[in-house]
């Protein structure tokens, strides 16, 4: 998977954004949550494999946890007695806005690769 | 003064100061490679005129705290990357050869923010990609991480 994806950034007319090279994408994609490059895996052959190398991955969770404003952290919270009943929100609200909103955590139930980290909090 | 040549041989002056936060440009100087007329043989003269206009507008950037003009400065900005994505593209090139961080920086986050709660029909239609991947396997994708396909936010308009 990794030799295509070098094959790809030493070519002249590199997709997936026409003109760009590999790089470049890059340097963009990684500007963006996960849950738009998840979605953007489905957009053709060339942007799973980017989206999916190794490299990549470790790049977007290097950038998104020393992001300072913390707009990737989440604080997960109980709110009842049911394991289910999780609830999250940003940790960037948290300290910079007035209101913050918690939501329900949409969780598949399986393993999630895009959560680094735990911290648990608990209040009396 | 230091002048600057497009690759449709077209020649702009542009002032030091404002040149130097390219950062090959400043170097080439520095190494004193700058005497007569730089050559930039992978920008063509209409987005050569872009990065200057962005070079010329962030000369005193360090300035714009002290003299509350960081305001003018993220207008211009704002203004700035108002452009169609094949301009983008160029100024992201261009940026990236001539190795202007500040410039990178907007231009991508542009970029990045144009994506944003895009539905994949409507990004597949901006960036003019063709769909290589068969029903099984895009529908696979999917099922990894429905949630990721589903949301209010998804926008599948195209501009």
């Amino acid at each position: 998977m990794l030799s295509v994806i070098h094959m790809e950034s030493k070519g002249d007319s590199v997709l997936p954004m026409p003109n760009l090279p590999a790089e470049l994408i890059t340097k963009i994609l990684l500007k963006l949550p996960m849950k738009y490059l998840l979605q953007f895996r489905s957009l053709s052959k060339s942007w799973l494999l980017l989206i999916s190398s190794p490299e990549f991955v470790k790049n977007h969770l290097l950038l998104s946890a020393t992001n300072k404003n913390y707009t990737h952290h989440r604080v997960m919270i109980k709110t009842g007695n049911s394991n289910h009943d999780i609830k999250d929100c940003s940790v960037s609200s948290l300290l910079y806005d007035s209101v913050t909103e918690a939501f329900d955590l949409n969780y598949p139930g399986k393993k999630r690769d895009d959560i680094l980290g735990l911290l648990v909090l608990s209040m009396d | 003064m230091v002048k600057l040549k497009s690759n449709d041989d077209k020649e702009f002056e542009v002032e030091e100061a404002a040149v130097i936060q390219s950062e090959m440009i400043k170097n080439m100087i520095e190494d004193g490679c700058a005497t007569s007329v730089i050559p930039l043989p992978n920008i063509d003269s209409k987005t050569l005129i872009k990065v200057i206009e962005y070079l010329n507008k962030h000369i005193n950037m360090g300035k714009a705290a002290e003299t509350g003009e960081e305001d003018d400065l993220k207008e211009f900005d704002e203004q700035f990357v108002n452009m169609g994505w094949e301009e983008l593209f160029d100024v992201i090139m261009a940026a990236n050869y001539l190795n202007i961080h500040e410039l990178m920086e907007l231009c991508c986050q542009s970029a990045a923010d144009r994506l944003k709660n895009k539905s994949v029909r409507a990004v597949r239609e901006m960036l003019k990609i063709t769909n290589d991947l068969t029903e099984e396997e895009e529908q696979e994708i999917i099922n990894d991480a429905p949630w990721a396909f589903e949301g209010p936010e998804i926008d599948d308009t195209v501009n």
